[in-house]
């Protein structure tokens, strides 16, 4: 392909490996795997290790203590962390959803956050998802109202991401009418030991508690909490979305995948193969490495400028649908050796490939989008927003 | 309403590349075959007419790759069947033919192609060269008369004899689906004075050209898909029922988007393996990959590009038939894209499986 990495670019990846070949200890999925308490704080730890080795914030302007780094040394950077199993820390959603939030539409006062964020002691949680808003996000319905100069919040909020560990949470409530859809939604920034809010962990299907439904009860806040201009919220969401749908995450789940599919094809030459299990296996190569080029080229489109609406969307649902598609394969043509061989790894490899075709908009919310953003079919809603 | 949405899929090719390519397409772009009726096939005078008019216009050469690198010829192959009305001319074969040609050490290869009975290569023979014998029968080459054979034969050491003949009378009609071009199988008598072998190639050699003529099956299959695609896009922008166009519905929206998806992959695919397959020492597997993973995207989009015109779709008036049975036609020559998956399982089963990212 038509992307090669200048010599900056290789100091900075063989730079990072070697660090994280120092400081990752590869035992910490079983060492804290079994304790959702123990696994944070070892999460926190890493943060603070990261922000001590000028990692931490790298796509962050240097004003903010950030590196300024480029979209191919972010995306160097998650691949590295996959490719070395290093963990994920409990810092990322301050630092790529947050931040640039603040930073852009943040008084100077609400930017004194920054610099905790950087450095791992300020964990920040997601509040944009409700049981009756999920795709449909402008429909949500947790209100704040104006009650004198304060703002007083109810409603209920879900897959919050670490929320029973957050200190803050970025919070989207409705300001405007309830049929104000997406002209209607205002940001605020929620200290989380607010009297009023109720946390309750939802147990995954993989066992964890990685999720939370969140409560909130007549939460009373100041006016400082509002980030940008009321009812203007739809504007900072639709800038900090964009993030979590760049090449940098799918450059971990190509990772990821190239290591699913390790496992298969060493378990493969273990049992040795009919032309019926060689075939599956090409199949899966196929689209494993297909995955990689498309994760590639977002990246070069990117960084050139020239990608269109729609094409981050066409890359996610490609390279999760994999992910999907591996195990699934896997699982019918190879049965219970995989089991055998890669135990607990492979439940949760298999378990796992639901997060990304769901999370962070589902695959069918993904099609959506490139049938509108990229084919540029006819809309099908009618009168909405 | 037509638009190129695909458009994008072309912006890593360099500047200088796609003048070339925009060249390339306005050289064929009056270059339609559209068989009025169901039994009719190409005769040697049509295919004799393309062929001539692409060399008049500078292009035959252009297959080698001379001037050029042969890196872009499997785009050119992509933008000739970027298209629902086939050339009847088969270029890729002809192409195809002149490198292999080339590869076994034929100097000169230019003046054959301008000869007046210039080479053609059949896909099968490429994939399964036939034992040498006194007579050989070749598998299915697009050759309506007037273009002289090039055969590939195994020999006992191993190596690959590659052979030059004349088209000859005795040969049979094959069942092939695609009506843009009369293919045959051939009886070759090699003893007879007329046929020559002309080159001789190592099998690390004609293992490269095998996977040279994979990736040209595959690029055309991806052009081929982008066509199909295209025009079903159109046309669910256009046709209207319940009061709106059908293209509104989520259930149409999302075959779409999943066809132009795995489109896009297939398309980056192609090009990774063109840049590998001419690079230093290409591992075997590359034309696999590429036929493997295009092959099954081409297929199926051919199929529900045909389901997706409804009715429209099941006339010979609609040309989507057209891309249809080309697509057929790549998919049954050569190797089945279920063998080039047990190929590549094979090998990311028993050799070392590199990415090669990042």
């Amino acid at each position: 392909m038509r992307f090669e990495l200048t010599p900056e670019h290789e100091k900075f990846r063989d730079e990072l490996r070697k660090w994280l070949e120092e400081h990752v200890d590869r035992d910490w999925p079983r060492r804290y795997g079994h304790d959702d308490g123990a696994m944070a704080r070892y999460q926190q730890e890493w943060d603070r290790k990261l922000y001590a080795a000028g990692y931490a914030g790298l796509s962050w302007p240097r004003e903010y203590g950030g590196r300024a780094a480029d979209v191919v040394q972010q995306a160097i950077f998650a691949a590295e962390c996959a490719r070395a199993h290093a963990p994920e820390g409990l810092a990322r959603t301050g630092i790529r959803l947050v931040g640039p939030a603040l930073m852009r539409y943040g008084t100077k006062e609400q930017q004194r956050h920054l610099q905790p964020i950087l450095r791992g002691e300020e964990i920040w949680c997601q509040g944009f998802s409700e049981p009756e808003a999920g795709s449909d996000l402008a429909g949500l319905k947790t209100r704040a109202v104006r009650r004198g100069d304060r703002w007083v919040i109810n409603g209920r909020k879900i897959w919050t991401s670490h929320g029973q560990f957050a200190d803050w949470m970025i919070l989207l409530a409705r300001t405007g009418s309830p049929e104000s859809r997406a002209a209607g939604i205002s940001v605020f920034l929620l200290d989380m030991r607010t009297p009023g809010i109720e946390i309750s962990p939802i147990r995954t299907l993989k066992g964890s508690m990685h999720f939370n439904e969140i409560t909130f009860s007549d939460v009373e806040i100041g006016p400082e909490s509002l980030l940008g201009e009321q009812d203007k919220g739809w504007e900072i969401v639709t800038s900090v979305l964009r993030d979590e749908r760049g090449p940098g995450s799918l450059l971990v789940r190509s990772s990821d995948i190239q290591r699913i599919f390790g496992n298969i094809a060493s378990h493969a030459r273990q049992v040795g193969s009919g032309p019926a299990h060689d075939q599956a296996l090409g199949a899966l190569y196929g689209r494993a490495f297909a995955s990689s080029l498309v994760t590639i080229e977002l990246l070069r489109q990117e960084h050139a400028g020239t990608a269109p609406p729609g094409l981050a969307s066409m890359s996610r649902l490609f390279v999760t649908t994999t992910w999907r598609t591996l195990v699934d394969d896997a699982l019918l043509h190879w049965g219970g050796g995989l089991f055998d061989r890669y135990g607990a790894t492979h439940i949760d490899d298999h378990l796992e490939s639901w997060r990304y075709t769901l999370g962070g908009g589902t695959s069918e919310i993904q099609r959506n989008i490139v049938a509108a953003a990229l084919l540029q079919l006819p809309s099908s809603r009618r009168g909405r927003g | 309403m037509v638009m190129d949405v695909f458009a994008f899929m072309d912006s890593w090719r360099t500047p200088e590349e796609q003048i070339i390519l925009d060249g390339w397409a306005e050289a064929i772009s009056g270059l339609r075959s559209r068989p009025a009726h169901p039994h009719d096939r190409p005769s040697a005078e049509d295919v004799a007419r393309v062929i001539n008019t692409v060399r008049a216009r500078g292009w035959l050469e252009f297959g080698l790759g001379l001037e050029t690198g042969e890196q872009i010829v499997f785009e050119a192959i992509k933008v000739l069947h970027q298209r629902l009305e086939p050339v009847s001319a088969p270029l890729p074969e002809i192409w195809m033919a002149a490198q292999l040609m080339r590869a076994a050490g034929v100097a000169d290869v230019e003046s054959y192609l301008n000869s007046a009975t210039p080479p053609v290569l059949g896909m099968d023979d490429l994939i399964s060269p036939p034992e040498a014998g006194a007579v050989v029968r070749t598998g299915w080459i697009p050759n309506p008369g007037g273009l002289s054979i090039v055969i590939p034969l195994r020999t006992k050491d191993g190596s690959i004899e590659v052979w030059l003949s004349p088209e000859q009378d005795e040969a049979e009609e094959v069942s092939c689906p695609d009506p843009s071009q009369r293919v045959r199988r051939f009886y070759l008598n090699l003893r007879d004075g007329n046929a020559t072998a002309v080159g001789r190639l190592d099998p690390k050699a004609f293992a490269r050209m095998q996977s040279k003529g994979l990736l040209a099956q595959a690029s055309a299959m991806v052009g081929q898909a982008r066509a199909l695609l295209t025009t079903t896009r159109d046309y669910l922008c256009l046709r209207e029922q319940f009061g709106v166009p059908v293209g509104s519905f989520q259930a149409l929206k999302h075959r779409c988007a999943d066809m132009a998806t795995s489109l896009h992959a297939a398309n980056l695919v192609t090009a990774h393996a063109a840049a590998a397959v001419v690079g230093t020492d290409p591992a075997d597997h590359i034309g696999d990959l590429a036929k493997s993973f295009a092959g099954s995207v081409a297929v199926r989009i051919a199929s529900e590009a045909v389901q997706l015109h409804g009715g429209m779709g099941y006339t010979w008036e609609n040309p989507i038939h057209f891309g249809l049975k080309r697509t057929m036609y790549l998919a049954a020559t050569g190797r089945s894209v279920r063998d080039c998956e047990v190929r590549l399982g094979k090998w990311s089963r028993e050799g070392d499986v590199s990415w090669g990212i990042l």
